[in-house]
């Protein structure tokens, strides 16, 4: 009886212990929707427009609603409404056919229950009437917790070249 | 950087470049975004303190016009002087085929300065 006590303790706090270790963490969560966001927002191969418009709800759908887009160079400051960002990622999406879209150098700053900031740079390779072009750009995210989900609240290109 | 370097050529980052040494004038140097995965390559046309202008695509420096013998594709590039901050560069493309708007260019700070470039 003593032995099936013991073995049971141990099974139930192994059991917990595993959860614990293999749950992803908050970090990795909102490292996997980076990594999603950037899939939905790629357009390596030819789609279909049911696809595109199938990529740019599930991209819509991890942001919050509004969501803030800044981006000086282009004078945009403004919250945008989830079908302002599907139309403006449709937008993107056609001007940029065959472009693969990366983060890279990503540090997630969980700062307290709910809100995290990360800086990051997303890198763009893909292909335009010249031949293949590479481009980059430094941004700043924060990300909201809303019903246990990791949404992107705000985006911030971040411009540190000043002409 | 066209056409000192070429795109999709290859390059190495020599960081130890500036360990003892302070970037100058015509160096191409290497500039870091968020981390060291991906880097720009720019050339340091003008130092801190010093007052830098584009005049139908001539580089005056503190007034006088700077030759940049590396620059093969000119432009018309006009931009009213600015002074460049204490701690900061002035980097600029060798590729000024491009329109103004299109090329990425200005003033950074130094600490976004990785290295100079190999070869």
């Amino acid at each position: 009886m003593k032995n099936k006590i013991v073995f049971l303790v141990l099974a139930v706090f192994l059991l917990g212990g595993g959860i614990f270790f293999f749950l992803p963490s908050d970090e990795q969560k909102i490292r996997d929707n980076l990594d999603s966001l950037a899939e939905y927002c790629s357009s390596v191969n030819k789609e279909s427009v049911l696809e595109t418009l199938h990529k740019v709800t599930l991209a819509a759908q991890l942001c919050t609603v509004p969501c803030a887009v800044h981006i000086e160079s282009l004078s945009l400051k403004r919250e945008l409404i989830s079908k302002e960002i599907t139309d403006r990622l449709l937008m993107l999406k056609k001007r940029l056919p065959g472009t693969r879209f990366r983060f890279q150098d990503t540090v997630i700053d969980v700062q307290d229950e709910g809100r995290a900031e990360v800086l990051t740079t997303l890198s763009l390779d893909g292909k335009s009437v010249d031949g293949r072009f590479t481009d980059a750009y430094e941004m700043n995210i924060i990300v909201d917790k809303q019903d246990g989900d990791w949404l992107f609240s705000s985006f911030t290109v971040v411009e540190f070249m000043k002409k | 950087m066209e056409p000192t370097y070429h795109n999709r050529s290859l390059a190495f980052c020599w960081r130890l470049q500036y360990v003892l040494s302070s970037p100058e004038r015509f160096d191409v140097v290497t500039i870091r975004f968020s981390g060291r995965k991906v880097m720009l390559l720019k050339r340091i046309v003008a130092l801190e303190g010093e007052t830098v202008e584009f005049r139908k695509g001539l580089l005056y420096v503190n007034g006088s016009v700077i030759s940049e013998p590396y620059v093969q594709f000119s432009s018309d590039w006009d931009l009213p002087p600015r002074e460049v901050a204490p701690g900061h560069v002035y980097v600029v493309g060798d590729n000024r085929g491009t329109s103004m708007d299109r090329h990425r260019f200005g003033e950074i700070d130094m600490t976004r300065i990785v290295g100079g470039v190999f070869p």
